[in-house]
C-alpha cells in the first residue's frame, strides 16, 4: 500500500510579492500573511507536516510518496516504482 | 518660544513626501486564494501588525526627519531667565585724570569700583580698564578676583584730560570683538568737559550698559586756574621789550569776583607779585616784564594765590631758555651780495638779535665747522669745496638743518648739493614774458605755520616768481607750490637732520618774495624751525607728543636720546631710547630730553586746563548718555551681580542633532525593510 502525499508547488513554497490575504477556498476564512511568515514560519511547519504524514505511512507498513503538481505524473510513478525496485 | 527664521516653517510642506509615499501609495492586499489555512494559524496576524507597526515607525521618523530638518532652518529659541552676571561681561572704567584729583574724588571712586568687584560673582568676568590723557586696558576679562583687585588698587590719579568720546570709540572697538552682553560702569566726576561737542561720539554700542556712578555731587566747586602762559622759549636779551616778557590769563569756573595774588616764580624763586581782579566765573590777565632770567634753562611757573576746591591747578609751568645770540651760516655765491643782505636784515628784523648772520662764499668755506651754527643757509651755492659738502653731510645726519635756495646757477649745475636729486629742468618765466605766483601753501608746515591765513594766501599772494629751477622731489613733502604746481619748497630728512629747498632764489633777481613782509615772517618761522630752538624749551600739554628723532631714520644707526620725566625716571627702555621718534608726555611738571644730536631740552608740561573746569554734566545729558534713568548712577555696588533677565537661547544645534538620530535611526529601519523586500524580489 502507498500513501501519495498531492502538493500544489505553492502550498510547500508559497511566494507572496508583499502582504497578501489569503482566502480559504473551503471556508472562505481569511487572514492577512505578510512575506516573511510564508518564508520562515509556514515553511517550516509544512515541511513538519510532510515529515509527520512520511513518518506515520511508513510506521503502518505503507509507502509515502510526495507529489508534486508542477511535475509530469509519469516521471513521479517513474521515480517511485524505481525507489520501490531499488528496496526490493 | 520663538522662531528667528520663521518664513523657513514653509517647509513644512515637505511633511506632504512621507504621506503621499506611506499613506496614499499604500499597497492594498488582494485576496488571493489557497487550499487550506491550516498553517496559517497563530502568529500570523501577529506578524502582520508588528509589520504594520514598523511600516507606521518609518513613517513617523521620516516626518519627524522633516519636521527637525525645517525647524532647525527656522532656528528655535526660548526665552531662558538666567542670572544676568553669569553671563555678562563687567567692565569696570575708573576715571584717573586730572580733575580726580580734587578732593577725595578719586579716593571716592576707586573705593566704590573696589566695593562692587568684591560683590561679583565668582564665576563672572571681568575686566579694569582706566580713563585718562587715553583709555587703559588694564586686565584682560578674567573670572579670577584677586588680579582684578590688584589692577584697579594700583591705579593711580594721572594727568591727562579724560574723553568720554574716546571711551565710547574704544567700546565700539570692543563690542566687534565682543559680542556678548557688557555691562560697563564708569566711576567718574563726571565732567562736562570731558562729554565731546557731538554726543553721537560718545554713543556706545547696543550689547554695552552703561551704569554711571559719579562721585562729584552737587554744584561745581569754585576754582580758580592759571588758563594759560604766554612766554618765549627762547631769550637771548633780557631787556628786549618785545620778547622778554610772561603774559598769563587766570580763569575763574563758577567764582566770584575776587582779587587774587599771581606770582612768577623762576627757578624756585618768586621773583614778581601781580594781584589781579579776577570777575565772577571770568578771566583776567597779568603780565611780568622784563623776564629777567639767567643763562641756560630756567624752570619758571605763573602761580596763583588762591584756597580753592582743586589746588593742583593753581601753576601753569614753563621753560626759558636763554642763550648768547646764536650763528647762522650763510654761504652764497661769489658773485651774489644781495640775498645775504636781504636774509641777513629779515633775520635780524625778526628775531631781534637772537641770531647773528655770518656770510660767507662759497669757495671760502673749506675750514668751517657747521656744527657750530644754529643752521646753514646755502643760497644758489651749488658748487661746493668737497670737504666742506662732506662735513656738511656729517651735520645733517647728526640732526643738523639747512636751507638751500636755488638761483640762477642751479640752471648751470645740475647736481644740488646734499639734497640727493639733481635739478630737472628750469623756469625762466620772465623770459617767457611773464612771472608765476605762489599757487597752493601748506600752513601746517612748521616753517610757513599760520594759524589763520588771509585772503591773499597768508600774504603769500602778491609773490611773483621769474625764475625756478625745477628739482627731483623724491620723498621730499612740498610745502608750496606755484600756480603752474612746480614745487617752489620741499622739505626733505636727511639722516636725523632736514633740508628745506627753495626752487628760487634769496634775492629780488628770481623772485620779489624779499620785498614782500611775508618774507619776514618766513624768515622768523624758517630760522624757529632750522635752529630747532622750539623743540628745546617751552611748554606743552600733558599727552602731547615730543619728537625725538626723524621719521626717515635707518635703525640701528642713530644714537640713544635721553628722557627724564617730572619724577626722575627714565621712562624710556634702553632699546626705546635708539629707536623711539616721539615720546607722550603723560605727566605735568619739568621733561628733560638730551637729543640725539647732544642738545639738551627742557619742556614744561601743563595739564589740559578743561579739566579745570569741575562742572559735572548735567543729570538730563547722563540720563541720556546712559540709556535712560534706570541704569544712571543711583545703582548701588553690586546690583549688576544680582539682574536676572531673560536671553533668547538658541536651540538650533539641538533640533540639527535630534533630527542627525532620527535619521539615523530612520537609515536602521529603512534598511531592513528594503532588505526584506529586495529578498522578496
Amino acid at each position: 500500500m502507498v500513501l501519495l502525499h498531492i502538493l500544489d508547488p505553492q502550498e510547500i513554497r508559497p511566494e507572496l510579492r508583499g502582504s497578501a490575504l489569503l482566502v480559504d477556498l473551503e471556508t472562505d476564512r481569511r487572514i492577512e500573511v505578510i512575506p516573511e511568515y510564508a518564508k520562515t514560519t509556514y515553511r517550516a511547519k509544512i515541511d513538519t507536516h510532510i515529515e509527520e504524514l512520511r513518518s506515520r505511512a511508513q510506521g503502518a507498513g505503507m509507502d509515502y510518496q510526495l507529489l508534486i503538481t508542477s511535475e509530469s505524473l509519469d516521471r513521479a510513478l517513474r521515480g517511485y516504482l524505481s525507489l520501490r525496485q531499488a528496496g526490493n | 518660544m520663538g522662531f528667528l527664521a520663521p518664513w523657513f516653517l514653509g517647509g513644512l510642506a515637505a511633511l506632504g513626501v512621507p504621506v503621499f509615499v506611506h499613506l496614499l501609495r499604500r499597497h492594498k492586499a488582494t485576496p488571493r486564494p489557497v487550499s487550506s489555512l491550516m498553517f496559517f494559524e497563530r502568529g500570523t496576524q501577529s506578524s502582520t501588525r508588528h509589520r504594520r507597526l514598523r511600516y507606521l515607525v518609518l513613517f513617523a521618523l521620516r516626518c519627524a526627519l522633516v519636521l527637525l530638518v525645517v525647524l532647525a532652518f527656522a532656528n528655535p529659541y526660548i526665552w531662558k531667565a538666567t542670572a544676568d552676571a553669569n553671563f555678562r561681561l563687567l567692565l569696570i572704567v575708573l576715571d584717573h585724570s586730572f580733575s580726580m584729583r580734587a578732593r577725595t574724588r578719586f579716593g571716592d571712586a576707586k573705593q566704590k569700583a573696589l566695593a562692587l568687584l568684591a560683590g561679583k560673582p565668582h564665576g563672572q568676568k571681568a575686566q579694569i580698564m582706566s580713563l585718562g590723557g587715553q583709555l587703559e586696558v588694564r586686565t584682560a576679562a578674567i573670572t579670577d578676583d584677586a588680579p582684578l583687585r590688584a589692577a584697579l588698587e594700583n591705579i593711580q590719579p594721572g594727568d591727562g584730560h579724560a574723553s568720554f568720546g574716546e571711551l565710547g570709540q574704544a567700546m565700539r572697538s570692543l563690542a566687534e570683538t565682543e559680542p556678548g552682553p557688557i555691562e560697563l560702569h564708569l566711576f567718574s566726576d563726571m565732567q562736562r568737559t570731558a562729554m565731546p561737542s557731538n554726543l553721537s561720539e560718545a554713543v556706545l554700542p547696543n550689547n554695552v550698559e552703561l551704569v554711571l556712578h559719579p562721585v562729584a555731587d552737587g554744584p561745581a566747586p569754585a576754582n580758580w586756574t592759571v588758563e594759560s602762559v604766554e612766554a618765549p622759549a627762547t631769550l637771548s636779551d633780557p631787556k628786549d621789550p618785545k620778547h622778554s616778557r610772561v603774559r598769563a590769563v587766570i580763569a575763574g569756573f563758577g567764582t566770584p569776583a575776587a582779587t587774587k595774588a599771581v606770582s612768577l616764580v623762576v627757578n624756585g624763586k618768586t621773583i614778581a607779585t601781580r594781584k589781579i581782579d579776577v570777575p565772577a566765573g571770568g578771566r583776567a590777565t597779568v603780565e611780568f616784564a622784563p623776564l629777567d632770567v639767567g643763562y641756560g634753562f630756567n624752570r619758571c611757573e605763573v602761580r596763583v594765590e588762591s584756597e580753592d576746591a582743586f589746588p593742583a591747578d593753581d601753576t601753569s609751568v614753563f621753560a626759558v631758555r636763554r642763550s648768547d645770540p646764536e650763528r647762522v651760516l650763510f654761504v652764497h655765491a661769489a658773485d651774489d651780495a644781495r640775498s645775504a643782505l636781504y636774509f641777513g636784515s629779515a633775520l635780524s628784523a625778526a628775531t631781534l638779535g637772537s641770531f647773528v648772520l655770518q656770510s660767507v662764499a662759497a669757495e671760502q668755506t673749506t675750514d668751517l665747522d657747521p656744527t657750530k651754527y644754529a643752521f646753514v643757509v646755502l643760497s644758489d651755492a651749488v658748487t661746493l669745496p668737497g670737504i666742506f659738502e662732506h662735513t656738511l653731510g656729517q651735520y645733517l645726519a647728526k640732526g643738523g638743518r639747512a636751507l638751500i635756495a636755488l638761483g640762477t646757477s642751479a640752471g648751470h649745475h645740475a647736481q644740488i648739493p646734499l639734497w640727493g636729486g639733481d635739478v630737472k629742468d628750469t623756469h625762466d618765466y620772465a623770459r617767457e614774458g611773464g612771472t608765476v605766483a605762489v599757487g597752493q601753501v601748506d600752513f601746517s608746515y612748521p616753517a610757513l605755520d599760520q594759524a589763520r591765513p588771509g585772503a591773499d594766501n597768508g600774504g603769500w599772494g602778491e609773490v611773483k616768481v621769474f625764475y625756478a629751477a625745477v628739482p627731483e622731489p623724491g620723498q621730499a613733502r612740498v610745502a608750496a607750490r606755484l600756480s603752474d604746481a612746480t614745487p617752489l619748497l620741499l622739505d626733505k630728512q636727511v639722516g636725523e637732520g632736514h633740508i628745506v629747498l627753495l626752487a628760487s632764489g634769496l634775492e629780488n633777481l628770481t623772485n620779489d618774495l624779499p620785498l614782500h613782509p611775508i618774507f619776514v615772517v618766513f624768515v622768523d618761522r624758517m630760522a624757529r624751525y632750522l635752529s630747532g630752538d622750539e623743540r628745546l624749551s617751552g611748554s606743552k600739554v600733558v599727552d602731547s607728543f615730543a619728537q625725538l628723532r626723524g621719521a626717515a631714520e635707518p635703525a640701528g644707526v642713530a644714537a640713544s636720546v635721553e628722557v627724564i620725566d617730572p619724577d626722575g625716571h627714565r621712562p624710556l627702555s634702553l632699546n626705546e631710547a635708539r629707536t623711539m621718534q616721539s615720546v607722550r608726555l603723560e605727566r605735568s611738571g619739568f621733561y628733560q630730553i638730551r637729543f640725539a644730536n647732544g642738545r639738551d631740552a627742557v619742556i614744561g608740561v601743563n595739564p589740559d586746563r578743561h579739566e579745570s573746569n569741575l562742572e559735572p554734566l548735567s543729570k538730563d545729558v547722563q540720563d541720556l548718555w546712559s540709556g535712560g534713568s534706570a541704569s544712571s548712577g543711583t545703582q548701588p555696588a553690586g546690583s549688576a551681580a544680582v539682574q536676572v533677565k531673560a536671553r533668547p537661547v538658541s536651540l538650533w544645534w539641538y533640533v540639527m542633532l535630534l533630527a542627525l538620530v532620527v535619521a539615523l535611526a530612520e537609515t536602521a529601519l529603512a534598511s531592513g525593510y528594503l532588505g526584506t523586500q529586495r529578498e522578496e524580489a
